[in-house]
Formats: C-alpha cells, sequence, structure tokens
C-alpha cells in the first residue's frame, strides 16, 4: 500500500515534469531562462525515472553512483548561468544608459558656444566640441590624439603643456585671459583649465573651456581709457565741475568745484545745488533747469550767486547741461563754475580806482612851488601844502624845514640824481614821482613836475607842481594786482583774449589764445590776416559774417567755430567780443575772449550720435516701443507704436500710459495694465499675460505679445519702465485655427468605427478607442507590442506573419501605401479578418505609419454565404435549362416517332419542320447550362451548330453546297438568340429547298456582325436560283416566311430588307438591348 | 543504511541552497522567482527526509520525502506554465 502511495505521488511528479517539458516545447518563448529550464526538468526528470521508476533495472544499477549528484548539479549550474545572465542584463542596460547620457553630454557640449577640449595626462587632446576644432579648420575626430605641438606654433604649445603640467600637479583650476592663434590670427580668449578627475580623485587629464574675449577687451581697454582721460580732465580741471541727479543733489564734483565753495567733497554730496544759490537767484535758475529738462534747450549760461561755507557771497559763471544715458533719457545734468568774484571785484576795483582819481583830478589842489635852480629848495608854497604834508607852507617858506627833508629817504637819491639832470643839461622839465613823510609821519607819493624857467630876475629858477598822488599810486598798485589774478584766471580757465586794431589789422593775443590755436610767440604773425589762416575754412564766412553784423550793429557776437592748429589738428573755438568805436562812431578796435570747446563740442557731437542712432534704432525696428517715466507718464513712443495705438508722437508724449496703450484681456475685456506698473516697484523684467487685446484710439484691435522692463539709472534706480511689444493678431488667430483643428482632428480619431493604430519602429502605439476594443486589451498592453505578436504565426496564404507584417510596413516607410487583409488574433487565441490601409506619416520629422483597421470578419462571412448561395443558384438553373433541353428533345423525339407511322408526306413534312425548330430551341437552352453564362449564348458557336443540324438534316451534300460565315464573336441574350435560330432555321431550310435545284452547286453565307451602336445585322445570302421575275416574297404565305416575317417583326422589332440579285440575301437588323438581362 | 550518494547529495544541494540564498537578491529579477524558490527548497528538504529516514520513522519520512518531489515538481510545472503564458511585457517587468 505505501509502495503504491509512493508510486503515485512519484507518478504524479513525472506528469507535472512532463507537462513541464510539453509547455516548454508547444509555448517557448525565446527568453534564456527557459531554455535553460528545459534542460534542467530534463534532467530532473531522468533523476526520477532512474531513481524511483526504474530502481531494479540495469540503467538504475549503472547510474547508481551518479544519479543523486546530478541534480543538485543542475539547478547549481542552472542558478548560476541565470545569475550570468541576470548580470548581462543589467550590464547592457547600464551600458545603453550609459551611451544615451554620453550622447546627451556630446549634443552639449558641441552646441555649447564656448570651445571645450579634453587633454589626458601626456597632453593629448582626448576630445573636443566642434568650435574647438573649427579654429583649425577641422572636425573633433581629427584633433583626437594630437598635442598642442600639432595645433599651435612651438612657443606658445610649450607655454600650454607647462601650464597643463602645473595645474595637473596643483589639482587646482585656473583662470586666465591669454592670447592664442585661431585661424593664424592672434585673439584674446578666457580660459579656464581645470583638472579632470575620476571617480577617486585621481587627476587623468584637464578640461580646458575657452571663449574669444578680444572684443570685450578691446571695449574694456577703450573704456578704461576713455574714463581715464574723463577722470584726469574732471579732477584736473580748473573750471568747478558738478554731476547731480535730475533733482540737483551733487553725486560728483571735482576739487575746483569745492574749493571754490569751501566745502568738503563729502559734505557737497549732501547737498544740492540749489541750496549753494544765492536765494535771489534760486528762482531763475530753477526756471532754467526745467527748460532744460523739459528738452527745451540742450544747455544755458547764467551768471548765478553761490553762498560759500563761510557765508561769503560768489558770483559765479555757470554752464548746465544735461547727460543723458544710451537711450537718450536725461539722468544727469553736469555743472560748470567759473569764479567771477576776483573778476568782478578787480573791475569794481578799477573802477572806484578811476572814479577815486576823477574825484582826486576834479578836486585836486596841488602844491605849486619855486626853487632857485642851484638850491632846489623851494622857496614859495601854494595850494594844499598842509593838505598833503602836514605843515603849514610857512614851515617851508620860513625856512624851519626844507622839502627835501620830507623826502623819502629811499627817494632822496632818485630826487636828487634828477635835480642835478635838471641843473647840469639844463633841460625845461623834470618829471618825478616820489615819497615823502608828512608831518604825521606818513608816507605819501607825490608827483613832482618841475619847469626850468627864467626868473623874474633872468636868473633861472624852477617852477614846478607837486600833486598827491597818493591814491593813484595805491590805486595802480591795486590794479597791477588785479591784472596779475585776471591773467592767472584765464590761465587757469584756458580763455584766451584778443584784441584786434581794425584799422591797421594789428593783433594782440594772450598767451592762452596763442596755446589754444597751438602756436608759440615765434610763429605768431600778430594780424588779423594770420588769424584768419587759422580758421576752418568751412567756419571763415560765418566768422567774419557774424563779426561784421555784431560790428556794424554795435552789439556783441558770440559764435562757436573751427580753427587748424599748426599740427594740423581741428579744434572747436568759442568766441564771445565787441567792437570799440571812435567818437564818430567808426570801430576802432575788436576785442573779446575765446575758449577751446573741442572736448565739450565732441562730448556733444557724440551725445547727439548716440541720440540720433538711438531715435534712428527705435524708429527702424518693428517692435513696438514705448518708454514712461516713473509716473507712468510717456517719454518716448516709436513708429510702430504709433501705428498699433494710434496715438502720434506729439500727441502721446506727456499723456499716461494708460490713456495710450490701453490693453484688455481678450476673454474677460478687463484691463490687464496693472503688471506694468507693478515693474516700476519691483524692478523685474515681465511679460504680458497671454491672450492680451489692445485697443488702438481709432477702436481698432490687435493681439499683442509684449514685455515690460525697468529703465534704471546709472546708480540702478528705476527711472521709468520701457514696453515693448508686436502685433500677434495674425499668429493668434493662426495658433486658434489650428487647436480647434486639432481638437477635430482627435474627435475624429477618438471616436472613429476604425481602428487606427501608429506603427513606431515596427511596435504599436497611439491606438484610438477602436482598435482598443477590436484587440480587446488595453492600449498600454497594445502599445509597443509588434503586430505580429497580435497575429496567428501564419497568415491564410501560408506566410510568416512577423515576415509578412515587416514587409508591409518597410513598403508603406518607403512611401508606398498598403492595402491588404490580415487574420489577426487576440490574446484568448479568437480570430479575426480585418483589411489594413498603411500610410506613411511624418511625426516631429520622423517616419512613422497610420495604420487604419477594418474588422471585416462579418463582411467575410455574408460573402461567403452569398457566394455558396449564387453556387447553388447557377446550379439549379443550369439544371432548369438542361431540363428543358431534354424535355423538347423528349417532345422532338415524340413527335419524329409519330411522324414515322405517317404516311401523309405533308404530315411528315410539317412535322419535321416543327421537329427541327423545337431543335434549334433545344440547342439554344444547351448552350445555356454548358456555356459560362446562364444568360447569354455565344452566337458564333450556335449558328454554326445550328447550320450544321440543319444541313444534316436537309437533302443537300457539303459537296453541293459550302456554307461561310461571317459571324463576329458576338454574345447575345437567350430572349433574343431564339428567335434568331428560328430565322436561320426557316431562311436556311428554305434555301437548302429552293434555292440549288437539280444538283446546282453553290456558296450559302450566313453572317452576323454589329451594324451600328447595340444594333445587328443578320444576313443570309446564297447564290443560288433567286427569286422568279416579279415574285414579292414578303406577300407569300408560305408560313417559313410568315413565321421569319412575324418572329422578325413581334420578337425583334427588326427591319428586312431582301436582295435578290445573283441569288436572294436576306439582311435583318435589330438592336441587342431589346430585354434587360435576367441572371 | 545511509548511502553515500545521499549524503553527497545532500552537502551539494545544501550548499547550492546557499549559493541560491546569497544571490536571492539578483535571482529574485527571475520572474515568479517565489515558485522556484520553493520548489528547490522543497527539493531539498526531500534530501533531508531521504537521509533522515535511515534513522527514524523510515515509512513516514519516505512518504513525505516523495510528497516532497511531487510538490517541488508541481511548483516547477507551475513556473512553467506561468512563464509561458504570461505576456513578455509582464515577464520582463
Amino acid at each position: 500500500m505505501k509502495i503504491s502511495v509512493i508510486v503515485l505521488l512519484d507518478t504524479l511528479a513525472c506528469i507535472s515534469i512532463l507537462f513541464s517539458i510539453s509547455i516548454l516545447i508547444f509555448r517557448r518563448k525565446s527568453i534564456l531562462w527557459l531554455d535553460s529550464c528545459f534542460l534542467l526538468l530534463l534532467l530532473s526528470l531522468a533523476f526520477f525515472f532512474i531513481s524511483n521508476q526504474l530502481e531494479s533495472s540495469a540503467i538504475s544499477v549503472a547510474l547508481d553512483p551518479y544519479e543523486n549528484f546530478l541534480l543538485p548539479f543542475i539547478w547549481l549550474f542552472w542558478f548560476f548561468a541565470m545569475l550570468k545572465k541576470i548580470q548581462l542584463i543589467e550590464l547592457e542596460k547600464a551600458h545603453n544608459k550609459l551611451m544615451i547620457s554620453e550622447q546627451n553630454i556630446m549634443i552639449l557640449l558641441q552646441n555649447l558656444p564656448q570651445k571645450i577640449s579634453l587633454k589626458n595626462r601626456r597632453s593629448e587632446y582626448v576630445t573636443c566640441n566642434g568650435h574647438f576644432a573649427s579654429d583649425f579648420n577641422r572636425i573633433p575626430e581629427e584633433i583626437t590624439g594630437k598635442t598642442d605641438f600639432d595645433l599651435y606654433p612651438a612657443e606658445m604649445a610649450e607655454k600650454y603643456r607647462k601650464d597643463d603640467h602645473r595645474i595637473m600637479t596643483s589639482a587646482k583650476t585656473e583662470e586666465t585671459d591669454e592670447k592664442s592663434l585661431q585661424n593664424g590670427h592672434t585673439r584674446w580668449i578666457h580660459t579656464i583649465k581645470t583638472p579632470a578627475l575620476d571617480e577617486t580623485g585621481k587627476v587623468i587629464g584637464i578640461l580646458g573651456i575657452f571663449w574669444d574675449v578680444t572684443e570685450q577687451r578691446k571695449m574694456r581697454e577703450n573704456l578704461r581709457e576713455s574714463e581715464e582721460r574723463f577722470r584726469k580732465t574732471f579732477i584736473n580741471a580748473a573750471l568747478g565741475i558738478s554731476i547731480t541727479d535730475l533733482e540737483g543733489h551733487i553725486e560728483h564734483c571735482n576739487p575746483a568745484y569745492y574749493k571754490l565753495l569751501g566745502y568738503t567733497e563729502e559734505e557737497l554730496r549732501e547737498m544740492t545745488i540749489s541750496s549753494l544759490i544765492h536765494p535771489d537767484d534760486r528762482d531763475a535758475n530753477l526756471i532754467m533747469d526745467r527748460r532744460l529738462l523739459a528738452g527745451e534747450m540742450s544747455s544755458f549760461e547764467i551768471e548765478n550767486r553761490y553762498i560759500n561755507k563761510d557765508g561769503h557771497t560768489i558770483l559765479v559763471h555757470e554752464y548746465k547741461s544735461i547727460l543723458t544715458d544710451e537711450t537718450g533719457i536725461p539722468r544727469h545734468m553736469i555743472t560748470l563754475l567759473t569764479d567771477m568774484t576776483e573778476r568782478r571785484n578787480a573791475e569794481q576795483r578799477v573802477k572806484t580806482s578811476e572814479e577815486k582819481l576823477r574825484l582826486f583830478l576834479d578836486n585836486f589842489s596841488g602844491i605849486a612851488y619855486q626853487a632857485p635852480l642851484s638850491t632846489f629848495q623851494p622857496t614859495l608854497f601854494y595850494g594844499a601844502v598842509e593838505k598833503i604834508t602836514g605843515y603849514t607852507s610857512d614851515v617851508f617858506t620860513q625856512g624851519r624845514m626844507a622839502w627835501n627833508d620830507l623826502i623819502h629817504p629811499e627817494d632822496q637819491k632818485i630826487v636828487y640824481e634828477e635835480e642835478k639832470r635838471l641843473h647840469d643839461t639844463q633841460e625845461h622839465f623834470a618829471d618825478n614821482e616820489y615819497r615823502i613823510v608828512t608831518r604825521n609821519n606818513s608816507v605819501r607819493w607825490v608827483h613832482d613836475f618841475a619847469r626850468n624857467v627864467n626868473g623874474i630876475d633872468g636868473k633861472p629858477i624852477i617852477q614846478g607842481s607837486i600833486f598827491d598822488i597818493t591814491e593813484r599810486k595805491l590805486a595802480e598798485e591795486a590794479l597791477k594786482k588785479s591784472e596779475e589774478r585776471l591773467r592767472l584766471a584765464q590761465e587757469s580757465a584756458h580763455i584766451g583774449m584778443w584784441e584786434y586794431d581794425l584799422r591797421s589789422g594789428k593783433a594782440n593775443w594772450t598767451k592762452e589764445l596763442e596755446l589754444i590755436h597751438g602756436i608759440t610767440e615765434n610763429t605768431f604773425l600778430d594780424s588779423y590776416s594770420a588769424f584768419r589762416e587759422r580758421v576752418h575754412p568751412d567756419d571763415l564766412e560765418k566768422l567774419e559774417r557774424t563779426q561784421n553784423e555784431a560790428i556794424r550793429d554795435h552789439r556783441t557776437f558770440e559764435l562757436d567755430f573751427r580753427i587748424i592748429t599748426p599740427s594740423g589738428e581741428v579744434r572747436w573755438v568759442s568766441s564771445k567780443g565787441a567792437a570799440l568805436y571812435d567818437e564818430a562812431g567808426h570801430p576802432m578796435t575788436a576785442y573779446g575772449v575765446s575758449t577751446d570747446t573741442t572736448e565739450r563740442k565732441k562730448a556733444e557731437l557724440t551725445l547727439l550720435d548716440s541720440e540720433e542712432n538711438l531715435r534712428t534704432t527705435l524708429n527702424s525696428i518693428a517692435d513696438a516701443v514705448i518708454a514712461t517715466d516713473t509716473a507712468g507718464m510717456i517719454t518716448r513712443i516709436n513708429p510702430a507704436a504709433e501705428r498699433l495705438t494710434g496715438w502720434r508722437n506729439g500727441q502721446a508724449i506727456g499723456k499716461p500710459l494708460t490713456e495710450v496703450f490701453l490693453i484688455v484681456n481678450s476673454y474677460s475685456g478687463k484691463t490687464v495694465s496693472d503688471h506694468i506698473f507693478r515693474v516700476l516697484h519691483t524692478g523685474t523684467i515681465s511679460s504680458l499675460p497671454a491672450n492680451t487685446r489692445l485697443i488702438s484710439r481709432e477702436d481698432r484691435e490687435f493681439q499683442i505679445a509684449d514685455s515690460v522692463a525697468p529703465i534704471c539709472g546709472m546708480r540702478g534706480e528705476i527711472t521709468g519702465v520701457v514696453l515693448v511689444f508686436r502685433d500677434v493678431t495674425e499668429e493668434y488667430t493662426i495658433r486658434e485655427a489650428l487647436q480647434e483643428s486639432e481638437k477635430q482632428y482627435r474627435l475624429f480619431y477618438e471616436t472613429s468605427p476604425f481602428a487606427i493604430v501608429h506603427v513606431k519602429s515596427f511596435k504599436m502605439c497611439h491606438p484610438n478607442q477602436s482598435a482598443i476594443k477590436l484587440y480587446g486589451i488595453s492600449a498600454e498592453e497594445l502599445t509597443n507590442t509588434h503586430p505580429w505578436e497580435l497575429s496567428p504565426e501564419q497568415q491564410p496564404d501560408g506566410s510568416l506573419s512577423r515576415d509578412k507584417a515587416i514587409f508591409y510596413m518597410k513598403e508603406a516607410l518607403a512611401g508606398h501605401p498598403q492595402y491588404f487583409e490580415w487574420v489577426h488574433q487576440r490574446r484568448d487565441g479568437t480570430q479575426f479578418d480585418v483589411e489594413i490601409a498603411l500610410t506613411r506619416v511624418y511625426l516631429k520629422g520622423e517616419p512613422q505609419i497610420t495604420a487604419t483597421v477594418i474588422d471585416v470578419t462579418d463582411r467575410k462571412r455574408a460573402l461567403k454565404s452569398l457566394k455558396a448561395s449564387l453556387n447553388e443558384k447557377e446550379i439549379l438553373l443550369q439544371e432548369i435549362f438542361h431540363r428543358t433541353k431534354n424535355n423538347m428533345m423528349v417532345i422532338s423525339a415524340f413527335l419524329e416517332l409519330q411522324a414515322a407511322s405517317m404516311e401523309n408526306k405533308e404530315v411528315d413534312r410539317i412535322i419535321h419542320d416543327s421537329v427541327t425548330r423545337i431543335r434549334t430551341m433545344s440547342l439554344a437552352h444547351e448552350m445555356l447550362y454548358k456555356g459560362r453564362s446562364l444568360s447569354r449564348i455565344n452566337m458564333q458557336e450556335y449558328i454554326k451548330d445550328l447550320t450544321q443540324i440543319l444541313a444534316t438534316g436537309s437533302s443537300i451534300s457539303p459537296e453541293q453546297v459550302s456554307l461561310h460565315f461571317d459571324i463576329e464573336k458576338i454574345e447575345i441574350l437567350i430572349d433574343i438568340a431564339i428567335p434568331c435560330g428560328l430565322i436561320i432555321n426557316e431562311l436556311l431550310s428554305n434555301c437548302f429547298k429552293y434555292a440549288f435545284p437539280d444538283q446546282r452547286k453553290g456558296i450559302v453565307t450566313i453572317g452576323l456582325k454589329r451594324s451600328g451602336e447595340k444594333q445587328l445585322e443578320l444576313s443570309i445570302k446564297d447564290n443560288g436560283v433567286g427569286l422568279p421575275e416579279g415574285f414579292d416574297i414578303m406577300q407569300t404565305e408560305t408560313l417559313g416566311v410568315q413565321l421569319v416575317t412575324q418572329i422578325a417583326h413581334h420578337q425583334l422589332h427588326a427591319t428586312i430588307n431582301v436582295l435578290s440579285e445573283d441569288g436572294l440575301s436576306w439582311y435583318i437588323s435589330f438592336s441587342e438591348d431589346l430585354y434587360a438581362e435576367r441572371v | 543504511m545511509v548511502e553515500t550518494s545521499e549524503i553527497i547529495t545532500l552537502v551539494l544541494g545544501t550548499a547550492t541552497l546557499f549559493f541560491l540564498c546569497a544571490n536571492m537578491q539578483q535571482l529574485r529579477k527571475l520572474p515568479f522567482f517565489e515558485l522556484i524558490f520553493y520548489s528547490y527548497l522543497t527539493l531539498v528538504v526531500s534530501w533531508w527526509l531521504t537521509v533522515l529516514e535511515e534513522f527514524i520513522w523510515s515509512d513516514a519520512l519516505n512518504l513525505l520525502e516523495h510528497t516532497g518531489y511531487l510538490i517541488s515538481s508541481s511548483l516547477l510545472a507551475l513556473w512553467c506554465y506561468k512563464t509561458a503564458f504570461k505576456s513578455t511585457e509582464q515577464i520582463k517587468k
């Protein structure tokens, strides 16, 4: 019992194994572990059979030592093989991922604008991108394996080699600008060299990233030089220069500026220009500032009073202009101050001095004296002696004091020498100035004018007059100092003075003016004509005209013109001048000042160019641009923006942005301007929301796309916003239409009754609902499935589904649409017939196949059923024809039998004729069931067979009458064929009976041909005896002719022509469309 | 009496089981690995029972041994069936 249970268990185990083997044999899949399993199970089976079932057999005994070892070994082997396979698959997957990653990195590297290379430790290029290789007119593959010595000059390559060695040794990244050779040109490149490390951190090479910075470097250098030049000019300028913001806050000022005002630079930075100006002058200055900011003028000059730190008022000449940024927006104001205080003071002092002198002269009361020539001691004094000397004149006249005692010790020698000269040379005049010490010990200057005259007594005496010139002397001293200061001021301000004698043409120039003109004292010709030669030819006419008009009109003139220095340099000079006139009003002298304004002019021209370029650019670009200030007021609008908004430039400037730029959401109709003003607060670039519509001034609407960016000043402060937008109405319309179209196509795709799938790389994807329903699996399962995996192994024609499917798909991918029938198989094994149309489509530039699958299972089934039904009916019809023919033959046989018993020849003939007619009809039915068609008869065969039957049944031998046929290959309906056959039967029977009497030989021709469209002509001609003279065959009453005419007229609707020339000819014409086809 | 071959089979089978456990992490990626694992485990248990039956409860353990063979072969057959009739995609998963 126990043994039998064990045997049962083992038997069941064997069955399980056999079941496994059968699965593997009949349902194998090309998976390695199943193959291996197959081997394992076979061996396991061997084990079971050998060890358990055949224990007593010779095989078991023979294998006994090995049987039990085998199975663990097989399992071990199989586990080991599986392990290796899994590792291999994972390795392959990892390798594929790595390859994809590497490809992506290579694409990234190739498309980077920088030049990138990787060298190994031997400084050989391992790889590089296209930009790097293109510098050497090579492709990256050609660079690989090369060193710098193959690509660069030896000196440069050696340097690179040393750099590489240093970086690899230090393992530190180096970044530098250096010269490099590109396409034979030396360029500056920015280089980042990084040690390439492996996963252990070991340096395995160098990664180099380079990009050309030649242009940036040049620009930077130019910028630095320019900045240095301007900075030095700014710092060293003799004029006080300050740069302020638009509200007058001082941002920068040069030493001359803050020294002039007595503040430190730091203190001034906390102040505004306005606070420095004298309160009485502030309003005038403010008005000018506003006009300047409004763009009414590019600059202005004004004389202001400033208050310095000490509280003193300083008179300055102020020149102010606007500094704009690249877009032409005013950013700063620049102020140039020239201290006019000293000059004004000097002028004032000169004036005061002159007034004093005048007063002195008006009220002068000098001293008149007389002295003997021998002693020069005045004995007579008149005038304001006391006033001048503090002594009364008596003191001198009474001899208590000599005049010479009053003379300043330092001047006594001069006075003495002058007296001696007058005495010795006997000259008439002596004019001397010297100092005297007055009674109160003050020193006064006197002017002593002495005249040598003869006295009353004839002796020479000295008469003179002494004037107190102390004040004048002081004034002269002050004037001299003032002039000296003026000269220094001119020198420091680079202001040159000039004077021309309009009569003689002589010119006087100050040294500063000579420097401005670039000439030295030696080269200056001190004439107006020499100056004229220095003036630029283009400006000379304007200069002289302005000058002459001003002199003529007695007014000052001011002019900017160019001069050419001896070195050829062209400079701009600003000159102001006026003329002096004589009493008659004729000009005598022209005088004035000139300043070198070359730098200012250049700056102005640069500014103008910049502004012009900006304006041209803005006017030329297709995008619309609107700029506003911080208050949202429009400051600039270009023509494109004018067109879209409908506002002209002049109308829009100064208007609120929301009035000119009215934008709404296309769907909600709400205004969406908020984000523009948000930019003013956030300072970040923003874009319009999608579906934004601009409503123009004329109520036209545009779909627009735009961006809003803040306008930032030099210090980064936001000074407004700039809007850049464009008309995207057309794009918007197209996009809307596209979306609608896409929706329609998607709807069609999803609701199509036909199954539609895409095939990519021979795998199905994107199935529609009908496809999912047809194949009976989910879209996920269907996706990435090969078409042949849903097909039986073979198609009905015996070809393998896989090969056939691949063939069709390749043909379709080659651009040949494929239409074919196919058998698919669902997962549950049910098969169904489909018709498939494959067409090639391009999606994202990649060829794919669109497969339209139509389930034709029902149609096929119906067609099959229909065919079977038709076959059945054809057989039935043939059977009917056959039976009809047989019945006719039976009838004719009965008639012949009956005729044989008749002795009456006429009756026999009549029966014979009837039999012939029946055979004629039965022949037609016979041909129908034997022929291909069940409704049409081949007339060629029919007439020949019928003729043969008639000829055989008659007494005419073939030698006597030969039959000729002229019959086209025509198939006609049985409804026409039988009447035709009866007509032929009657006419041929008559022909055989009557046309060839007395063994006359002849020919009978039977014809049937087309005589027109759908028209047939039957002809029967013989060359027999023909009709007797005057015999009208149509009037005869014989049965045969009557049958012919009756059949022809009533059944065929035919026309009959009979000709009796060289025999008898019948022509019967009829239409072949008399009856409709029934089968 | 215990056969030498049975002892050797037991040793080899157990060693293979250790090998299997040591590489479980990798071999788990086989489809329906649990069936394979329990099939083999049952086989090894049967080999143990083959040796034990020589010492105690020979009849009962012999019956258990052969029952183990049946379970092992059935699990193997089930594994074959499942791997053969499941789609390739499921197996790959």
